[in-house]
């Protein structure tokens, strides 16, 4: 980075002008409507719009274009210095600093600081489920001024606060803990083939032959049955099963062989649809590789349960295909009946289990086998729970006072911002409902309930000015955690020796260090990267089945997840983003990106030869969330680029333009279509700068598949030209014209930290701040966890 | 308890009968009929969209005025050719595809809200402003296929729809046990103390912040009284019994899954609206399970990226005339079913408008949305041609100035409106 000497002044400024622009912009109809001559005799409340587009074109070297004489790179530094000090002396006389607004916090902030106050188990119960959407500025979902507070949310509060405290609550006795053996395990559950599978291999063992998606495949434990576990715990799961396969199976059951069979307890929620079959929520508690063979693999998993979850067990990637009565008509003809029109009553049943029976007898397909299978649980470790004892210790309510219990509560929840003035209404309230006759225990869940919904409770309060200790512990642990601070921080920052020595850096690092860390990456990728549209447009299933058999839209988030932990973790330099060396994938994105000889289930970090999946842009979470699921828009990734990377959204196109109708007929790729769009000339503007990444990125198909061909066979053109003029025929070479952009890669990511971080807009007067950070990340190497350090540092950071 | 509305009249068409309570004697407090609500034209809107919009080609006429020919997708509207008016080169001037889609009711997409006067309500929640405390739900919103939200309150906030017939059943005919009546009055008194509570607290939280954020909190206060008065009024309705419903009634609630629903769902919507149990109805069709229609395991959303690929777009093409199908059928059946506040048929005071945020869901354009509005006392049976001309536009929200004002909403503006809707009354 460049800056200029002190003795440039505004009249270098205007020189400079003169020598490169206004030959274009001056005179009756300047270029753009921009008349630099008049512009620089001052920045006005008329013109300063004008000044900032001045300031942008010259620092991203719009302008001059490609074709006309250039300013060499220092003159071009010191006019966007000069230019952009102008602009800032007017904004600082004439318009209020910008700041923080009032936060009030967003959805993962709430359930995860829910979890860290109550130690409550939210992966199997979100108490924001019913929530509203979280408001958006640029993408993030933490702005102060965007984020609104509605009676409906309110509502919400309400009923999520009193499920929390009853969740919380367990004035019960100690429950007995249960333990199950069965050997071999029964046959239960999905229903009656199932019961004949095992009768026809004599009773030793329970089959499991199809995975869970599209049809059952689960073995579920009968004594929990359908309703779930009754009481909340930690339950331990011991199996011993196997995996066979033959070695002449039925064609007609499709399985990938290299892949390792794993067995997984998946768990579900009662409620959410018939547990025997695929839910709408259900998750992996545990799994494990078993690999084929005769071999027994002896599994042993504690998991947490919720009352109300139901485990089951299946073979998470096994075959799909149902097996059907197809089969028996093939391999057992002489026994095969065909199906009838019209059945009488029963009569479906009795000839589908008929030839279930028959089949089960011939079967020859891959299959895991169950020997043994024990449950136990709940494992009690303390009781009550550590949830029932944050809020009344070990005591029972009578022997202490129930606006007490509250109180303190409060005075935790409220994050170390709340004085004895604060807590007082709750406590009144405690004492009014007690007073009018309510049971104490009744009282007391009320009042702890009004504390989750209090102003002190969802605000995240900031006075202005230089933030106070406290109020930076909670920005700090916002930002890291998505969470409350802990104990810990909060008396760091108390005792007011956050702000002391190197205790900022230290606790960075703490907090970078522990587990709830996972947070940053998750939501602060979610907004930047837009990974949060996953799922919206999920692809058509007979086409990518493999997106659903793999479950490749979690594995995608996860990669990405874990690409950017890893960045952190080293502190690498911010390149990686365009041009890694490496990426984290499992089983299925390996097969996605047609990577050799990948072995194991589990994630692993790989060194990449394929040059074109190195960095964001290959990776498959960014290439599926700027698809639709069904075709690429080279607009669409090409915009995301220009936000996401660059840093330099396009304007929103021109209202009196005409979608592109989409024709996928005959020969005329999307690439043909658009360029109609660019022969326009108010669309062209911005299209040369959007495009060419959206042509590279052509490579890649809706899930992030590489791709020769259109699925019409056209075939695909991945060259181009970028704004300023540099031709590049693929990918690989895009990322390298990327590359040389790095100081404007590098200004994005902190600009996009900065707002995560600070829950406003980075706004222009920001941006000598903003260029100090810059600056010495530079100076430091563009190190990822460096800049963590160094936003955290900044005033930006510190202050309201 | 149900003594006193122990009358019964059977409605029926096409198959449903209700056993339904004299409204007078459902309603004691809010006596309302004739003589209460005689001067509004029309009380009622049901606003029905989907998330793709309609094939271009097939929904508008080739000619404009009262002689026009239905299009192949208008065709199973006949029978009401003369109580719909269909509308062309009406939009709400949005771009960014499927952000636009959640401007249908509103003209206004959700980034947009905060910079507009009245947010981005839609016009569903903006009736209910002003009827909806008459009636148990202000307003009603469903979806059919699954999650579609197309309601918006003036703080952006989208409000959630019934997803299922089971839901939607127990809203208008379930009533609550007398356990349970208790424990919910209980709790509404508790839900009052914490707000007591945290208003006094906010007092105080109030006075420790600066300038800005004192107004932002203001958002706080405003919900906590809206909550107040919605918890009130729905206290009120506690005790109030719903219509009672019969074996066939009850058969409503039991789901085809998916599109197959659709049917029960105007059925229920019928019933909602002569039960007065709503005037202000959204449903959002988003698809579900088109196996039935015989279009395999695809989704509605690839049909809609069809590319002019003759298959997909048949694929569209079924859909999107099942949609009007079963739209016909509850036209019809509004049409049957007498209006139990005035004379005539329940269609003649109520607006069904149906149409899409997004007018081509190829080329995602909300350019020229599909636009169709029936009922309410307008005079109908004409295809309206506007100019095409993006000097001339018109804004779709005139269109949604007139439906207010038609339905006594006293506005001159909602949304991007700039008058009322010319050439219409």
């Amino acid at each position: 980075m460049i800056l200029p000497g002190r003795a440039l002044v505004a009249q270098r400024l205007r020189g400079l002008a003169q020598q490169y622009c206004f030959e274009c912009h001056t005179g009756e109809t300047p270029a753009a409507e921009i008349n630099l001559s008049s512009l620089l005799a001052g920045v006005t409340e008329e013109n300063v719009e004008d000044w900032k587009k001045l300031v942008f074109a010259l620092e991203r070297h719009e302008m001059p274009p490609p074709d006309a004489e250039q300013p060499a790179n220092v003159q071009l530094a010191g006019m966007v210095f000069e230019a952009e000090r102008q602009v800032i002396a007017y904004l600082q006389k004439n318009e209020s600093a910008p700041v923080t607004i009032l936060r009030r916090l967003n959805q993962a902030e709430y359930r995860n600081t829910i979890r860290d106050l109550l130690h409550l188990d939210v992966s199997q119960w979100d108490p924001v489920e019913h929530f509203p959407e979280d408001e958006t500025v640029d993408g993030f979902n933490n702005n102060g001024q965007a984020l609104v507070t509605s009676d409906f949310l309110l509502r919400q509060y309400l009923v999520a606060g009193s499920e929390a405290v009853r969740r919380a609550t367990h004035w019960e006795d100690r429950p007995r803990t249960h333990h199950h053996k069965f050997s071999p395990p029964p046959p239960t559950g999905a229903g009656g083939r199932v019961v004949q599978r095992f009768e026809a291999v004599g009773g030793k063992y329970r089959p499991l032959m199809s995975r869970p998606w599209k049809k059952g495949g689960f073995h579920m434990l009968e004594p929990v049955g359908e309703e779930g576990v009754a009481v909340s715990g930690y339950y331990r799961f011991r199996v011993v099963v196997s995996a066979h396969q033959h070695p002449r199976p039925f064609s007609e059951i499709e399985i990938d062989a290299r892949e390792v069979p794993v067995l997984a307890i998946m768990p579900t929620l009662s409620g959410y649809g018939n547990v025997s079959r695929p839910t709408t929520r259900e998750f992996v508690a545990a799994r494990v590789n078993v690999p084929y063979g005769n071999r027994n693999v002896e599994f042993e998993k504690t998991i947490w349960l919720n009352a109300g979850v139901v485990p089951r067990l299946t073979w998470l990637n096994g075959p799909v295909k149902p097996l059907s009565d197809k089969l028996v008509e093939k391999y057992a003809p002489d026994r095969f009946r065909p199906r009838k029109k019209t059945w009488a009553d029963g009569e479906k049943t009795r000839y589908l289990n008929e030839m279930w029976r028959v089949l089960a007898e011939v079967y020859r397909g891959p299959e895991m086998r169950i020997h043994e299978l024990e449950m136990e649980g709940p494992l009690v470790k303390q009781w009550p729970p550590r949830s029932h004892q944050t809020l009344y210790g070990q005591q029972s309510l009578q022997e202490q006072d129930p606006v007490e219990v509250v109180a303190r509560f409060a005075r935790r929840a409220f994050r170390g911002q709340a004085t004895e003035d604060n807590i007082r209404p709750y406590q009144q309230l405690v004492r009014r409902s007690v007073a009018s006759g309510q049971a104490p225990q009744q009282a007391v869940e009320n009042g702890l309930r009004s504390v989750l919904c209090a102003p002190e409770f969802i605000y995240r309060k900031e006075k202005g000015g230089q933030l106070s200790g406290v109020e930076v512990a909670n920005r700090l642990s916002f930002l890291l955690w998505a969470s409350m601070p802990d104990r810990q921080l909060l008396e760091t920052a108390e005792k007011g020796e956050l702000e002391k020595g190197d205790s900022l850096r230290q606790e960075v690092e703490r907090m970078l260090a522990d587990p709830k860390s996972a947070g940053f990456a998750a939501n602060f990728l979610d907004r930047w990267l837009e990974l949060y549209r996953l799922g919206t447009m999920p692809p058509d299933e007979n086409v990518y089945p493999q997106y659903f058999l793999g479950d490749l839209e979690s594995a995608m988030r996860q990669e990405t997840e874990l690409f950017f932990r890893h960045l952190l973790e080293k502190n690498l330099d911010v390149e990686n983003l365009i041009d890694g060396k490496f990426t984290f994938v499992n089983y299925h994105l390996a097969k996605l990106y047609g990577i050799k000889g990948f072995e194991g289930s589990g994630f692993q970090k790989v060194a990449l030869t394929d040059r074109r999946r190195g960095g964001l842009l290959g990776q498959a979470s960014i290439l599926t969330a700027t698809a639709n699921g069904i075709d690429t828009s080279p607009v669409v990734r090409g915009v995301w680029v220009l936000n996401n990377l660059l840093g330099t959204p396009p304007a929103p196109p021109p209202a009196n333009v005409p979608e592109i109708e989409p024709d996928i007929r005959g020969a005329a790729t999307v690439r043909e279509q658009l360029a109609r769009h660019r022969n326009i000339k108010s669309c062209a503007s911005c299209h040369r700068r959007i495009d060419p990444a959206g042509f590279a990125l052509e490579s890649f198909g809706p899930i992030g598949e590489a791709r020769a061909v259109y699925p019409g066979k056209q075939k695909i053109e991945t060259g181009g030209v970028t704004a300023s003029g540099d031709s590049f025929k693929d990918i690989v070479a895009y990322k390298t014209l990327l590359l040389k952009r790095k100081p404007e890669i590098a200004r994005c990511v902190v600009e996009k930290l900065l707002t995560y971080a600070t829950g406003r807009k980075m706004e222009f007067s920001d941006r000598p701040q903003v260029r100090q950070i810059l600056l010495k990340w530079q100076q430091q190497g563009y190190g990822m966890r460096d800049l963590v350090h160094l936003v955290v540092a900044s005033d930006l950071f510190l202050s309201k | 308890m149900f003594k006193t509305i122990n009358r019964r009249m059977m409605l029926r068409g096409g198959g449903v009968a209700l056993a339904m309570p004299m409204l007078e004697a459902m309603l004691p407090m809010t006596r309302w009929g004739r003589t209460a609500e005689k001067n509004y034209v029309a009380q009622r809107l049901v606003c029905i969209g989907n998330p793709f919009g309609f094939l271009p080609d097939l929904f508008f006429p080739k000619q404009a005025g009262a002689n026009y020919q239905l299009p192949e997708l208008l065709k199973p509207l006949a029978p009401h050719k003369e109580d719909f008016t269909v509308f062309s080169h009406l939009d709400h001037n949005l771009t960014g595809g499927h952000f636009a889609t959640a401007g249908f009711l509103s003209g206004v997409k959700v980034a947009d809200a905060p910079r507009m006067r009245e947010g981005n309500i839609t016009l569903d929640q903006k009736l209910a402003e002003h009827v909806g405390a008459r009636t148990r739900y202000p307003s009603l919103n469903l979806a059919c296929g699954g999650k579609f939200d197309i309601s918006f309150t003036r703080n952006a906030v989208a409000v959630p729809a019934l997803k299922n017939l089971r839901d939607t059943f127990d809203a208008l005919f379930t009533d609550p046990e007398q356990g349970q009546r208790n424990s919910r009055r209980d709790g509404f008194a508790r839900d009052n103390s914490v707000l007591d509570t945290i208003r006094e607290a906010a007092n105080q939280f109030q006075r420790e912040l600066g300038k800005q954020d004192q107004q932002k909190l203001e958002q706080y206060f405003t919900s906590i009284r809206e909550l107040e008065r919605k918890l009130q009024m729905a206290e009120s309705w506690l005790d109030r019994p719903k219509p009672v419903a019969d074996k066939s009634t009850r058969k409503l609630a039991e789901s085809d899954g998916g599109i197959n629903d659709l049917d029960n769902f105007y059925d229920l919507i019928v019933l909602a609206l002569q039960t007065d149990s709503s005037r202000a109805i959204t449903l959002g069709i988003s698809g579900g399970n088109l196996e039935d229609l015989g279009l395999g395991y695809g989704s509605y959303h690839k049909y809609s990226h069809h590319g002019q690929l003759p298959e997909l777009v048949n694929g569209l093409k079924v859909i999107e005339k099942r949609q009007m199908v079963e739209l016909s059928r509850f036209l019809g059946k509004l049409k049957e079913v007498d209006d139990p506040s005035s004379d005539g048929s329940l269609l003649g005071n109520t607006l069904v408008l149906c149409g899409s945020g997004l007018a081509n869901g190829s080329s995602h354009s909300a350019k020229n949305m599909p636009i169709l509005l029936a009922g309410g006392g307008f005079r109908h049976g004409q295809h309206l041609r506007y100019p095409a001309d993006p000097s001339q536009r018109v804004p779709l929200c005139n269109l949604y100035v007139s439906m207010l004002q038609q339905l006594g909403v006293k506005v001159d503006s909602f949304g991007t409106s700039t008058g009322t809707l010319r050439d219409f009354s």
